[in-house]
């Protein structure tokens, strides 16, 4: 009970944290004058809330420096601005960095993908070669699905999962809690003009 | 008895010093290497020294059906450099010994003696693996558990693998029902389909997010309308924002604004009575104060009434 109390204590920090980051960086487009479609709305929020919990993580771990490292790529003008705005000047820097140092493990990554190919292929049939080759079809899908997780030994991948499962639960709830409000918001105010 | 009751032990250890068994084996597995090579060159000698044996035996046995003893003893001495524990290198050579009186007595001398040697290289190797680690003197103790094998291949694999089911445990605690599926492959499943999901609901609410709010502000008065004694407080705010609101709700829906003090003021007893589903912890009125200080709304309110 007590480690669950921490963890609400903790977790309540964090979403403070991301909630002010995903606020400030939702303010760059308040400044912009043109009509955006919806889907532009959405981009925005999903781009802004993105960098926001990845923010959060300090950029200690894996997943949130291949999360910046993917936004910085995007050579986008807004995102730029976005990116700058919630982290400040010095953080940037260390995007660009990271960027170099995820595309050289990329490349360590290809070559040892490449070693490993060449090392032979055995197609025995036992129970615990299907059973093995499951795992191994599963992990690739979830290294599909984690940011960065194309260069990550099976150790890693599942202390990045860990670590992204519980920042996205924390994501999902402050937006879920905003989207709500909003909603509430807007029937109200539609109630009173009717 | 003792056995059992070192490996609770050997595992809490070998579970602590995960970080240390990794230099550790590494300089076990050179040194292992090492050793097997020297054991080869041994093993080739002593096979030698047995096929000469047994040649001996198996021309003198058509005469003689009972061999002394001795004869496999002192072979087994000599093969007693690598091994400390002699006994089963004598249980085995006992063996051999009566699996060879029995093929020689069937008249099948060449084929008893390639199956002899075979098997006596087979159950050297076994036991040079199983015995050496605790034979030599200056290398790092490993008591292995009972009916695991000492390999340092093995041993790392174990450490590897203890790892990656701790952590899967620390999951199963994160992903919801996770608790009723066994074994890796079910929950990776699980936990794919786990992450698909959230990343779709991130998706999906900023979508609705972004339906909600055209001009992307989020004004955070007119959202939490759960307290009241803020609102109290900053009511011009809570004025002008509302009103604001409302601008928005007539840009979406194509009306022209009436905006007055008192309809203001009625959202404004509507928005306090309609009371939200959960209080939100993180959302106390300490934390909006300081929201608003942060993104500086005050500043924002002449443009909006353009």
């Amino acid at each position: 009970m007590k480690a669950r109390m921490q963890n609400s204590s903790s977790s309540a920090l964090l979403k403070q944290e991301f909630l002010k980051k995903w606020i400030n960086g939702l303010q760059t487009y308040t400044n912009t004058k043109k009509e955006m479609t919806i889907l532009d709305r959405k981009n925005a929020i999903k781009l802004s809330a993105d960098i926001a919990i990845a923010s959060t993580r300090n950029f200690s771990t894996n997943w949130s420096r291949a999360v910046m490292a993917d936004v910085s790529k995007n050579v986008d003008g807004s995102s730029k601005i976005v990116t700058e705005k919630i982290l400040g000047r010095k953080e940037t820097c260390i995007i660009k960095c990271s960027k170099n140092i995820m595309r050289k493990s990329r490349l360590l990554a290809h070559r040892k993908r490449a070693i490993r190919r060449t090392i032979g292929r055995t197609s025995v049939k036992a129970a615990s070669a299907i059973a093995k080759e499951l795992v191994k079809k599963r992990t690739r899908v979830l290294k599909r699905l984690v940011p960065g997780g194309k260069q990550m030994n099976e150790i890693c991948l599942i202390k990045e999962t860990l670590d992204y499962i519980a920042s996205l639960q924390v994501q999902v709830d402050v937006m879920r809690n905003i989207a709500n409000a909003a909603d509430q918001c807007l029937d109200s105010t539609e109630r009173s003009l009717l | 008895m003792l056995r059992f009751a070192q490996s609770p032990s050997s595992s809490s250890s070998s579970s602590v010093n995960n970080q240390m068994d990794l230099s550790v084996l590494d300089r076990k597995r050179a040194v292992l290497q090492r050793l097997y090579r020297n054991q080869l060159e041994n093993e080739h000698l002593e096979l030698h020294s047995l096929i000469d044996r047994q040649q001996q035996l198996v021309s003198s046995v058509t005469g003689v059906p009972n061999i002394p003893k001795p004869d496999w003893q002192c072979n087994s001495n000599l093969a007693g450099n690598v091994s400390c524990s002699s006994s089963p290198k004598k249980r085995k050579a006992e063996f051999f010994w009566l699996k060879l009186q029995f093929d020689v007595e069937e008249a099948g001398e060449e084929k008893s003696e390639i199956t002899t040697t075979k098997t006596e290289r087979e159950n050297s190797a076994n036991t040079c693996s199983k015995v050496s680690e605790v034979q030599k003197p200056d290398y790092i103790h490993v008591r292995a558990r009972r009916g695991q094998a000492t390999d340092s291949h093995s041993l790392a694999e174990r450490a590897r693998r203890e790892k990656i089911s701790k952590k899967m445990k620390c999951l199963q605690d994160l992903v919801p029902g996770c608790n009723k599926v066994t074994g890796k492959a079910g929950m990776l499943d699980e936990i794919i389909n786990y992450v698909q999901s959230l990343q779709k609901q991130v998706e999906f609410l900023s979508m609705k997010l972004a339906h909600v709010n055209p001009r992307l502000d989020f004004s955070i008065d007119n959202i939490f309308a759960k307290d009241i004694p803020v609102y109290i407080a900053n009511l011009p705010q809570f004025e002008a924002s509302n009103s604001t609101c409302f601008q928005y709700n007539t840009m979406q829906q194509g009306t022209s604004s009436n905006c007055g003090a008192d309809i203001a003021i009625d959202q404004s007893q509507m928005l306090s009575q309609k009371t939200g589903p959960t209080t939100e912890a993180f959302l106390d009125s300490s934390f909006i104060s300081q929201l608003q200080q942060l993104s500086g709304w005050e500043s924002d309110w002449p443009n909006l009434f353009n």
